[in-house]
């Protein structure tokens, strides 16, 4: 979701503690934090979407930038934090999200249509534990965040061409995990 | 076709994607060229991101409460003061900065010296020239152990030059003025200790009084013969008289001579 020209009012009445514009940042890239950290495979992934916003709150004076330089931020603290709530469980960061989990986690529509999205999903998330942890970080980012490569690099601390380089093998890798399962649209 | 070989055909594929095929697939859409062949991995992410994305709108009321009362905590704080970079520092400040810093030191060099001098003076040293004298009693402070009569400070010529200005007539008491002046120590005290030009006038009054051999009695005598009064009186006794009298005008040393008959005169004047 992007704010176009409302992000610097948004931004500036978040700075002054208002709550409707933190409801409006929140309903804007929270969604996308919060898929980030499940597709990483972390524990408590809300809780740690409540703790990535709290950071962003306190570290909110001093952070200057557009939309892009705000979302790129936000997914930098995000990614550490998962870092770090991954190094604390000291497990893979594999585990799928079960279909009750994902029924429970949002508003249903088409019963059908919910059931063969959330079976693809699941093999996605599968066949991501065929990649490597870099590729896997790049595809991620990419996906979810919608950051560039530039904005990835900056991140990762790679350079740009790594980061494409990381991305197009991450790319065969996860088409050529989902062909061996067989996984069909 | 070994697996490491499909992979590698894999990797051909997608060395082949354009940047924008490749940004669309990231966004879950398929590719505009070979979509077919990435329609299954495209789907499949987009499934991804719908699906873990899913969810906030249950947990929003749980995470707003908390970062709406933090936002105010925070917005009651004032923002952290950026510091400027040190590049950034404007050229006439850093001037002024330099300057400050060169006032500073010279202050305090100035002050360490006004103390230096101060101490010197303190321990009992006589300071050489009158400025630094002159600088301390322009604030009110007077030097201790310094001399305080007009010449000090002076060099020796200067005070011998003084000495010769001050007087009016030439003679022994003219040389030992000038000598005083140039042997003068530093606490303005002379080192004579005794009159030589009284004790020259005393031993010439008595070598006349003894034989009237010496050369002022002879003076004395001629002047006495010249001016008709050693008849009355004796020769002895009118060289002694002279004697005495001129030992007494040799008070103005040198001039004795010149004037050596002027007591006679006087006398017979009287």
């Amino acid at each position: 979701m992007s704010f176009g020209e409302a992000f610097e009012p948004i931004l500036n009445a978040a700075r002054l503690g208002e709550e409707w514009a933190w409801e409006q940042l929140y309903r804007g890239v929270a969604p996308s934090v919060l898929g980030y950290l499940r597709s990483r495979g972390v524990d408590d992934s809300e809780d740690l979407l409540g703790e990535t916003f709290l950071q962003v709150v306190r570290d909110l004076p001093t952070f200057t930038g557009d939309e892009r330089d705000f979302r790129a931020w936000l997914f930098t603290i995000a990614h550490h934090r998962s870092l770090d709530a991954v190094r604390r469980s000291d497990r893979r960061p594999s585990t799928p999200v079960d279909s009750l989990t994902l029924e429970l986690a949002g508003p249903i529509g088409d019963a059908e249509e919910d059931a063969i999205q959330a079976a693809r999903a699941a093999e996605i998330r599968l066949a991501l534990n065929g990649v490597s942890e870099d590729q896997r970080n790049v595809l991620l980012l990419r996906l979810f965040g919608e950051l560039t490569i530039d904005e990835i690099g900056g991140l990762l601390r790679k350079r740009p061409g790594a980061v494409k380089a990381l991305q197009r093998r991450g790319l065969a890798r996860l088409r050529k995990e989902l062909s061996r399962k067989g996984v069909t649209p | 076709m070994s697996s490491l070989d499909a992979y590698e055909e894999d990797m051909g594929r997608f060395r082949d994607l354009s940047e924008a095929d490749t940004d669309r697939l990231m966004a879950g859409q398929i590719p505009l060229e070979d979509g077919d062949e990435f329609k299954e991995l495209a789907v499949g992410l987009a499934a991804l991101k719908a699906v873990d994305s899913k969810g906030t709108d249950q947990i929003l009321e749980r995470h707003l409460n908390k970062i709406a009362e933090a936002s105010r905590v925070v917005a009651r704080k004032p923002a952290p003061e950026a510091k400027a970079p040190r590049g950034a520092t404007t050229g006439w400040r850093r001037a002024l900065r330099i300057t400050r810093s060169l006032v500073a030191k010279l202050g305090v060099a100035g002050a360490a010296l006004a103390l230096s001098t101060a101490g010197l003076a303190v321990a009992g040293v006589d300071l050489p020239g009158t400025t630094a004298e002159d600088t301390f009693e322009k604030v009110g402070i007077e030097l201790p152990n310094q001399n305080g009569d007009e010449t000090h400070g002076k060099s020796a010529a200067e005070r011998v030059h003084a000495a010769q200005d001050a007087a009016t007539e030439k003679g022994c008491e003219f040389g030992q003025a000038v000598s005083a002046a140039a042997s003068e120590n530093n606490n303005g005290k002379s080192t004579k200790e005794k009159d030589p030009c009284k004790d020259r006038d005393e031993e010439e009054a008595v070598d006349a009084t003894d034989d009237g051999n010496g050369k002022a009695g002879e003076d004395h005598g001629k002047a006495g013969l010249d001016h008709g009064k050693a008849g009355e009186k004796g020769q002895g006794g009118t060289k002694g008289k002279a004697g005495g009298d001129h030992g007494q005008a040799g008070d103005d040393h040198g001039k004795a001579g010149e004037d050596h008959g002027k007591p006679d005169d006087e006398e017979e004047t009287g």
